[in-house]
Parts: C-alpha cells; structure tokens; sequence
C-alpha cells in the first residue's frame, strides 16, 4: 500500500525533486560550489577581451608598423596571466567540492534506502528476489551516483557559461552575435532527434545485455547440467543469437552517436565561417574592429562546447530520473508489520504465550495475484487455538503444509494474523515492537544461514550483547567446540561464502550455538528435514537437549528422539490441533501419535 | 598473452576497415587542421585591406572544409567504433566456446560472480580499448603530429613554445594518473565489499529479523558506505587536480605565444593572420590535451582486463575426448570402477596458479576418493550411502566424467571411459544431480533439455514416471508453465521431480542419481523408484541417498565414508552388521512414518 500516487512513467522527470530533501543536507557545499559559477563563467568573458585589447591596441598597430605599439602590453600579459591562474583555481575548487557534495549525497541516499530495507517486512522479502533489491541498493544508486557527481555540476556550469556569453555577445554587437548563432535553432533540431533514436538504442541495448547476462549467469550456474545433458553446442548457439541481436543494436548506436558528435563540430566550423564573412565585411566597412573578430571567434569556441555537453545532459536526467523512479519505488513501499506508535514493554515470558482463534493465510507470491498486493494466498489456519505455559518443551508434529513453520513465523511476528490473536503473557503481540519480541526467541531454522565472516562473528552476530566467553561457553556446550578448534584459525577462521567449506551437522551446531549465546527466554527451532548419519544425528541430539534445558522450547519435529525429549507433543494436520498431550496421554487416546509410536516399536524389535 | 594474439588475429581481420578509419581520420584532422591557416589568411587580408568577395571566398572554402571535414570525421568513427563492436562479439563467443569445454571443477573454483565480472566489465573495457581507446589516441597522436606540422610551417620558434610545456605536462598527468588508478582499484574493492554485505544481509534476512540485528547492520553498511566515499573522493581529488595542470599548459602556451608573437608582429616576421592562426590551433590541440589522462587510463584499463580475460583462456581443458575414440557399446550398461582415486587438489593447484587464490575454500576439506572399487551389472540397481563428505557424489561423476578420472579406472561395458566419446558417453546416462537446478524456462522444455525435439507424449511420459501429474494438474499452465530462475517458485520436491523427468526422457542405458529425492517424503520416493525400476528394466540404477527406504531393494549398496568404500552388501546383510548403515536404518524409520502424517 503505497503512501504516495504510484510512479507512472520512467521518463518523468519530476522523479528528481525526490532528491531535494537529500540535497538540503548539504546546502552549504552547493551552495559554495555555485558560487564559483559565475565567477568562473565571468573569467570565460574575460579572457577574449582581453585577446581584443591586446590585438586592437597593440598587436595590429604594430602590424601596421606603428612605434609604440607594444607600450603597456607587459601589463596586459599580467592581467591575462593572473586571470588564468584564478580560472584555474576556481575550477580545480568548484569540482571538487561539487564531488565532495555529490557523494555525501550518495552516501545518505544508499544509508536511507538501505536503513528502509531493513525495515520491511518478511513478506516484502518472500516476492521479491534478492538480485531486484540489490540492483537498487548497488547498481541503481551507483548510477545516480555517476550522473549527480558529474552531471549536475556540469549542466550548472553549462547553463551559466552558455547565458554569460550570449549576453556579452549582445552587448558588443548584436548584428554579429545573431550571425555567430544562426545555425544554433538548427543544431538543436538536429541533436534533439538524434537524441531520442539514440536513446532508444540505448534502451533495446540495455535490455539486451541484462538478457544476455541473466543468460551467461545460468549457464556458468549449471554448467553441469549444460555438460551431463551434452547441450554445449546448443548453448552455444542460443549464445550467439543473443550475440547478433547486442550486435546490431550497438553498430546502430555507433552510426547514431557518430553523427551526433560530429553534428556539433560542423556547426561550431560553419557558424566560423559564417562570423568570418559577416565579421569581414563590418572590417571593411569600417565598423567593426579585427580585435572585435577575433573575440567573437573565440567565443564561438567557448560557446559551443557547453552547448553540446548540455545536450548530452539531457540524456544524462533522463538515466538518473529512470534510476531514481526504481529507487523511490521502492523507497514507498510500507512495511506490512508496522510498529505500534507506542509498544508496551516486553513481558517477562513468564506466563504463557497463546494463540486464540487465530485466522491466518499468507499473501498470495504467485504471478497471477502479483498486480495485486492485497490478495491471500489459501487459508493456512482457519481457527487455531494453543497454548505454550513457561518453562513446557513442546514439539509441533505434522505432515508438511500443516502449519508448523507458519506457527513460528507468526510467533517471530513476521506476518500478522488476519483474525484471532497471539498473546504473551495475555499481551497482544500486535501491541509489542517487534524487534524485542524476535531477540526474545532464540530461533534455529531449518536451514542454517551463515554469513562470510569468523566462526566466533557468526555464533555472536557481532552482538554487543555476547561476550567471547559467551560465545565460547555456548560452543563448548553444543560440543560444537571441538571442531571449531580443529579448523585453521578456529574461532576467527572465516567460513566461505554461505558456510560453504563446514558439514551439515557442523553448521546445525553452529546455529545452536547461536541461539545459546544470547541466552533467550524462549528456544524455536525448526527441525530440518535432511537424513544424517546416526553419528551427526547423535551429537545435534545431545547438543538439543542441552540447549532447550533451561528455557521454554517450540521445536517443530522430525525425530523419534526429539519427540521423546519433550514434555507435550501438538499434532497438527492440515492447519488444526489433532491431538496434543504428553506421550502417555497420546498413546492412550489411541489416536494418529499412538499408531506411529507403535509402528516405530514394532519396526525396532521385529526383523527388518 | 594468448589473449593478445587472440585480439590481434581478430583486429587482423578487420584490417581493412581500420585502414579506412585510419584514412578518413588522417584526412579529417588534415583537413581540420588547414581551417586555422585559412582563417588566419583571411584575417591578414582584411587587416590589408581587401575586397568582399575575397572575403567570400574565404568563407566558402572554411565552409567547404568543415563540411568534407564532417563526412570524413563521420566515416572514420563509425567504421573504428565498429570494428571494436564486432570485435567485442567475437571475443565474447570466444571466451564463452572455452568455458564451455572447461570441467566442472573450474566453475565451482571460480565464482560465477568473477567469470560474469570478466564477461561483461572486462570484456567491455577491452572492448573501450579497441575502439574509442584506439579512435581519440591516434586522434590525438596526429592532431599533434598535424598540428606541430601545420605551426611549424608558420613559424618554428613559436611552434616550438607550444610545443614545449607538453612533455612536462604529460609526465605530471601521468604521475597523477597512476595514482588516481591506484584510488580506483580501492574504490572498487571497496565498492564490492559494501555489495556482498547487501547481498548476505539479504540472503540471510532470517537471521537478521529473528536476532533483530537491523540496526547493527545499519551501522555497519553505513561504515562501509564511508569508506567507499572516502576512496572516491581521493580519486576525485586526483583527478580534479589534472585539471588546473592541464589548463596550465594551454595557458602558458597562450601566453607564450602572445608576449612573444606580438613582438615578432611588431618586428615583421610573423602577421597578424599568423598569430591568429596560433590561438587557433592551441584551441585545437586542448581537447587532446585533456583527453590524454584519460586515454592513457583507458589504456591501462583495458590492458588489465586483458589480462583477467588472458586467465581464462589459459584455464586447461582436463575432460575431453580422445584423439581416437573406441565405439561406444551398443547398448552398455555394466558399470564399473578399479581402484578409481580422485582428487580435488591438483585441479585446485592449476587454478590458483593462474588466477590467484580463488573463493573456493572447501579444497582441502573436500572429499576425494580413495581406491574406490565399484561395480554396478546390466539393468541392476546399486545403491550408495554415506555422510556427507564420504565421496558419493563424486563417484557418481566420476561415472559421467563431469569429474577428471585418471585412466584405466572407470568402465563401461569394459571400455575405459577415457577412450570413448564423451558426448556418447554422457548421452548414454541419465545423471540427476544434487543441486536440483533447472533453466529459467517452461517445465516442457526443463524436462525435454536432453532432447529438444522431443514430443508432448515423451515428455508426459516422464512427467508421469517421475510423479509429476498430480502437480501438474495444479497448475493451471500445466507443462508450460515457467520456472523462474533457477527454478525458484516450485517446491524443493517438485524440482527433483523435474530434474528426474529431465533426465528419463531419453531413456539412456544408464540412470545416476545423486540424493535426487532427499526433498520428497520416503513413501514417494519409493514409489518413484519403483516405478523407474519397472518401466525401465534394462536401465542400470546407481542411486545416492541417506534414506534406507530408498536403496533397501538394491542389488548392492556400498556404504562410503572418507572417499572409502568401507561396508558392501544387501540391505539384510547390512543391517545386521554394526556400523554405520545400521546406525542409519534405526534412526530413520519414525522419520518416514511422521512423513505419513
């Protein structure tokens, strides 16, 4: 549910004003930075009137082979001299506060979008695929990054410079300004067509390589498929149609952007020429000065460089207004769990936490339902009531879909129930905020997550809160201390990318580790699904127990031994409470529990 | 350099379209060169005194000029621009027909990240090189050359003043040039350290909501957000100062040519035309100038990514086929190993050689094989068990040779695997790998990926072996319904199944699966197992699993551990000795009946 209009087109470019409030934070540096405008733009005037004096009152008179001629022009030279100096200077500073400007910007901007991300919630996550999101955090702000450091400065520059010299220009002789700048309606044509094909191209051009590129990525992604299925050739032939098609769009571009840039160089000849006859014939005529001439000429030259630099920019807006719209795009989405405006504190857990009556189903993740933020996927829980008492251990038990991993996602609060409610210690959840309500539970899910950093980073999170002892004590008592010290560096060895180089049952340890080091109230762990050998399968067992000793524990479970370490099982089937009790009362009640338990009896003591 | 012939013999081929480039770019800048003179004898003449319609001529020829000028600037850019374009494609399909042929090994060596960086960023800056890298340097080397020419015929002392603070400038540009790169390589590692860490808080968003680690890592990204600026703007710096230096330059030459110009005017040696005429061609010569810093970075640029592209080439090819190949049994299906030992390292060793320590970690822990003795009959079923780590999976590629077997280890039908063809040889296997990946593309076309021609019928066919249907039939597109990349928006089982189907329908001799079913409950894999078993009964099946309800009916089960074959036998033998496979059958049995729930 967007809080604003939904962005419309790419080509807008009022998408840029979503830049001011950036652009604020640094206003002083703009602001410097601008200043150097004019004056720069002012030494650009200068120069050319002075080249005039020189000629005019020196130079062609000498020429002409008068005696004094060079009285005075040391003095000239010195002027000029100085003025060169401070152009410099001031364009060196100009840059480069604009660049110290540009990327403080950057830095807030990539900080607020990133910060933003962080906040959103699970479901966000679920439709959007990692790759989209890190194209705006990376790609898309680098892109603007580019464009705003150098574009804007430019264009500011540009637009100054382009008023001053026109301006001047007037001012000394309108009727030779006006020949100077005759072809000026039709070089903008001109650049203003090519332009728009040549962005195009531009655009088929980029959807090209992202083809091209999300091909090549599954090809080296499954090289072994490619190999084992003998489609070499094939992908090889797929490969250079992609090719071709990159191909014929770029040679395209080149033939667009060559005449482009070679538009501006004729005019800026012609418009010489055209200054040279009509400029001539003033000399002859006695009105005009050589000096005069030469100064227009040279603000021809200066004249149409910036004039060709802003028809670049437009380009330029457009890319950053189409990074922008992807940018505040997302920058509008809300949060599906919002903070309440004023949490209550976090209960002790010290009473129970409970679920009455709750009705809950998922946002629909399919393509069809995409077009639609709003639509459910189907019903997970129509009407589920539980109860955890402090202190119980309490294993979920049930066939996939039935709703266990659900329990726990809306236990954690990722997503909301749509009817009922989640209590603890008769506290709405809803009404807590929900960051101390996940540090509460120390969670183990079924696949454990482990970033690229130290062993010791990952069991700590670099926490503040855990301690290297901690962090040790907790390893020691999974017996995941062991192994750790066996690695190479072991607490500060550093695990490739996704703990690519430990086992399976050394991450499990790991993650269990993880949760015993912040020590919380509340233990979830979501068996994974994965067979072991009885050998690992022992060790994560004993390392289970130890962790769900002191604490309350919701363990969703696949183990005849887990179950049997628990104090009341749940069987849940198709979103509804089964059965629950305690062992004894289940295999009593004679229900789905008691005809597992005995057929696993049964397996163990007959023949196989 | 491989690479450098490489990209000579491509440039070579295209040599006369660079002769051309190079033509028109001669001629352009001659031509733009000569516009100065023209104007500064329009200048003298109207200082003389002249008459309108010498001054109209002159005019007309400046025109005349730009105009041929144009044309010729258009064709020079167009024809060298191209070539590097066709290049690029060229150079692209070369790289992409060696990956194509490199094993395995080498992917999971080097990340697909880095190849794809060398595909596309690489590529590109060499592709910068070969084009406008080559157009604005030779641009600027005759502008130079020209240039110098054109003043020197003016007058030689003044062209020599011109001339002289350019080398000076030219060695302060380059110190800054170097060093502003060196700020770029910073800039960049910096830049993809601030991407993994998005990229890993993404991947593990679990992790961070359910620890509530949002803020720290807030904090973190916007630390290493700050020393990405901190790089950029040293690179900022660098290069802002590039400019006060190179303005310098034309500055002191314009000066120069001003105090010193002025007197040879007042002393006849050199007209006014002709200092107008100067200032012309120091505007000219400006934009080179500034281009240089950057050329020469282009250059430096490009010549780096030639290098990285340069690695891959090198990379060996280590799985091929023979020179002279021995025909393939008609129908083979015996399957055997001999003291079959791999390992991972040498492979590794060759990589790291060339391209630097690479991402892979996991080359000393991995498993290789140890004097692996395996045999699987004709239509027969084997089966491997083992932890993970014990060697399964490569023995099972050993078998398809996605894996290097030395030779005289594995054969089929008794004929090394070595010497037969590797295209026949993994057409007559049906591998299903672990990672169930499947191609961005329709269910159809996943499952017929072996063979594209294939039918609806063949293609249902294995849906249906593969116990596809029910799944299918909730899906409104049925077949044609597409996977996303990487088959993400199916279940984990579907995409087994998938795998399965795709790897039955051309119904090879031989079915390898490696855990292929470790995501669908017991009860149906068995039943799939049974199903492939009985509809295809002169397929050899050598199947990999950690479940005992999956390979309790094979003919054989090896159990594995260490890159060892340790425990050989049937499932009743087995269980009655202790160990590892009893171990594993007692622990299991309550796990497949809470499936059943």
């Amino acid at each position: 549910m967007a809080a604003r209009k939904p962005i419309e087109s790419q080509r807008d470019l009022g998408i840029l004003r979503r830049l001011v409030p950036f652009l604020r934070a640094h206003i002083g540096l703009i602001f410097v930075s601008a200043l150097f405008l004019p004056l720069l733009a002012g030494s650009q005037l200068v120069q050319p009137y002075l080249l005039r004096l020189a000629i005019d009152r020196h130079i062609a008179p000498a020429a002409a082979g008068e005696a004094d001629a060079l009285v005075g022009f040391g003095t000239l030279l010195t002027y000029f001299a100085i003025l060169l100096i401070a152009e410099l200077a001031l364009r060196f500073g100009q840059i480069y506060l604009m660049q110290l400007a540009g990327q403080r910007i950057m830095h807030d901007l990539r900080s607020a979008v990133f910060e933003h991300i962080q906040n959103l919630s699970m479901s966000f996550f679920d439709r959007n695929p990692v790759g989209r999101t890190m194209t705006r955090v990376t790609s898309d702000i680098e892109t603007l990054n580019d464009l705003v450091s150098q574009g804007v400065v430019a264009m500011a520059r540009d637009i100054v410079t382009l008023i001053a010299i026109i301006g001047v220009m007037l001012w000394i002789d309108w009727r030779l300004t006006l020949a100077s700048l005759v072809i000026v309606p039709l070089l903008i044509g001109i650049l203003a067509l090519l332009r728009s094909r040549l962005r195009a191209v531009y655009n088929r051009t980029r959807t090209l390589v992202a083809r091209q590129n999300a091909f090549l990525q599954e090809t080296f992604s499954g090289i072994e498929v490619v190999q084992a299925f003998v489609q070499e050739d094939r992908n090889r032939g797929e490969f250079l149609e992609v090719r071709e098609d990159i191909l014929s769009t770029e040679l395209r571009a080149v033939r667009l952007s060559s005449l482009l840039s070679a538009s501006v160089q004729a005019a800026t000849t012609v418009s010489t020429a055209l200054v040279l006859v009509y400029g001539g014939f003033g000399i002859i005529g006695g009105a005009v000065t050589v000096g005069i001439l030469v100064q227009f000429l040279e603000y021809l030259r200066r004249f149409y460089t910036p004039l060709e630099d802003l028809s670049d920019k437009y380009d330029t807006l457009q890319r950053a207004a189409a990074s922008c719209t992807k940018i505040f795009g997302l920058m509008d989405v809300r949060p599906a769990v919002e903070d309440p405006d004023s949490p209550r504190p976090l209960p002790p857990f010290a009473d129970a936490i409970r679920f009455d009556n709750v009705a809950f189903s998922y946002a629909s993740t399919s393509a069809a339902d995409a077009a639609d933020p709003e639509s459910n996927g189907p019903s997970i829980f129509d009407n589920l009531t539980l109860s955890i008492r402090q202190g119980e251990k309490v294993a979920l038990v049930g066939a996939t879909g039935a709703g266990k991993s659900s329990i726990i996602k809306l236990l954690l609060r990722y997503y909301d129930v749509q009817e009922g409610s989640i209590t603890v210690d008769g506290i709405d959840i809803r009404e807590l905020a929900p960051r101390p309500l996940r540090r509460a539970y120390g969670t183990v899910p079924q696949d454990v997550f482990l970033f690229t950093d130290t062993i010791a980073a990952n069991i700590g999170l670099n926490s503040s809160e855990v301690s290297r002892e901690r962090i040790e004590e907790a390893a020691q008592r999974v017996e995941a201390d062991a192994f750790i010290r066996d690695l190479p560096g072991g607490y500060d060895a550093r695990l490739g990318e996704r703990g690519a180089n430990l086992s399976f049952g050394e991450r499990q340890l790991l993650a269990f580790a993880r949760a015993l080091a912040f020590d919380p109230p509340v233990l979830i762990l979501d068996e994974a699904t994965s067979s072991v050998d009885s050998e690992t399968e022992a060790r994560i067992q004993r390392a289970l127990r130890r962790l769900i000793a002191d604490r309350t524990a919701i363990i969703v479970a696949h183990r005849l031994s887990t179950i049997r370490d628990v104090d009341r099982i749940i069987v849940l089937h198709h979103g509804e409470v089964r059965e629950e009790g305690t062992h004894k009362e289940l295999l009593a009640s004679d229900g789905i529990y008691a005809r597992l338990y005995r057929l696993q009896h049964a397996q163990a003591v007959g023949p196989a | 350099m491989q690479i450098l012939r490489a990209y000579f013999y491509l440039m070579a081929r295209h040599r006369w379209a660079y002769a051309l480039g190079g033509g028109s770019l001669l001629l352009t800048n001659g031509l733009a060169l000569a516009i100065p003179r023209v104007l500064g004898w329009a200048v003298d003449a109207l200082s003389q005194g002249t008459t309108r319609s010498i001054l109209i001529s002159y005019g007309a020829t400046i025109m005349i000029l730009a105009v041929v000028q144009t044309l010729t600037r258009v064709g020079s850019r167009i024809w060298i621009l191209s070539i590097s374009r066709r290049i690029d494609y060229q150079l692209k399909g070369m790289m992409h027909d060696h990956l194509m042929r490199l094993a395995p090994s080498f992917f999971s060596a080097v990340s697909t990240g880095d190849l794809m960086s060398r595909m596309t960023n690489d590529i590109m800056l060499v592709r910068a090189l070969g084009g406008p890298g080559v157009l604005y340097f030779f641009n600027a080397v005759l502008l130079y050359v020209m240039g110098l020419g054109y003043m020197l015929s003016i007058n030689w002392r003044l062209a020599l003043i011109v001339f002289v603070p350019l080398p000076l400038m030219a060695w302060f540009v380059r110190g800054l040039v170097q060093k502003a790169k060196e700020y770029a390589t910073g800039s960049r590692i910096a830049l993809a350290d601030l991407n993994t860490m998005v990229q890993e808080n993404l991947n593990g968003v679990q992790v961070v909501k359910s620890f509530a680690l949002e803020d720290a890592q807030c904090r973190r990204f916007e630390e290493l957000s700050e020393v990405y600026v901190d790089w950029n703007l040293k690179e900022a710096l660098t290069r802002a100062k590039m400019v006060p230096l190179v303005g310098l330059s034309g500055g002191i030459a314009t000066l120069a040519v001003l105090g010193i110009g002025a007197r040879m005017v007042a002393g006849g040696s050199l007209t006014l035309g002709d200092l107008v005429a100067f200032f012309s061609y120091i505007g000219i010569l400006v934009f080179p100038t500034v281009a240089l810093g950057w050329i020469l970075s282009l250059i430096q640029r490009g010549a780096a990514a030639l290098e990285r592209l340069d690695a891959v080439l090198k990379a060996p090819i280590t799985i091929s086929s023979p020179q002279k190949t021995e025909s393939s049994p008609p129908t083979p299906a015996a399957v055997r190993t001999t003291d079959l030992t791999v390992r991972y390292d040498d492979a590794l060793a060759r990589y790291h050689a060339i391209f630097g320590p690479t991402d892979d970690q996991e080359g000393g822990r991995r498993a290789a094989l140890e004097n692996v003795d395996f045999e699987a009959d004709a239509g027969g079923f084997v089966a491997l068990v083992g932890k993970v780590g014990s060697g399964k999976s490569t023995l099972l590629k050993a078998v398809i040779r996605l894996v290097e077997v030395p030779v005289g280890s594995v054969f089929l039908d008794g004929i090394d695997v070595t010497e037969l063809d590797l295209a026949d040889l993994r057409r007559q296997i049906g591998y299903v790998p672990q990672d169930d990946f499947l191609f961005s593309s329709s269910l159809a076309a996943n499952i017929a990926y072996g063979r594209p021609g294939s039918g609806a019928e063949e293609i249902e066919d294995a849906a249906e072996i593969a116990g596809l249907v029910s799944d299918l039939a909730r899906m409104p597109e049925g077949l044609d319904t597409v996977v996303g990349e990487r088959g993400l928006t199916l279940s984990g089982g579907q995409r087994q199944r998938v795998a399965l189907a795709r790897a039955l329908l051309p119904a090879p001799a031989i079915m390898v699966l490696d855990n292929a079913l470790s995501n669908i409950d017991s009860d149906t894999e068995r039943t799939i197992l049974d199903r492939l078993h009985s509809s295809r009964q002169s397929c050899t099946l050598i199947v990999s699993s950690n479940r005992i309800s999956a390979v309790r009916d094979a003919d054989r089960i090896y159990v594995m551990d260490m890159g060892r074959v340790v425990d050989v036998g049937r499932h009743e033998e087995l269980i009655q000795r202790p160990g590892l496979y009893a171990d594993m059958h007692e622990q299991q049995k309550l796990s497949a009946e809470l499936e059943r729930l």
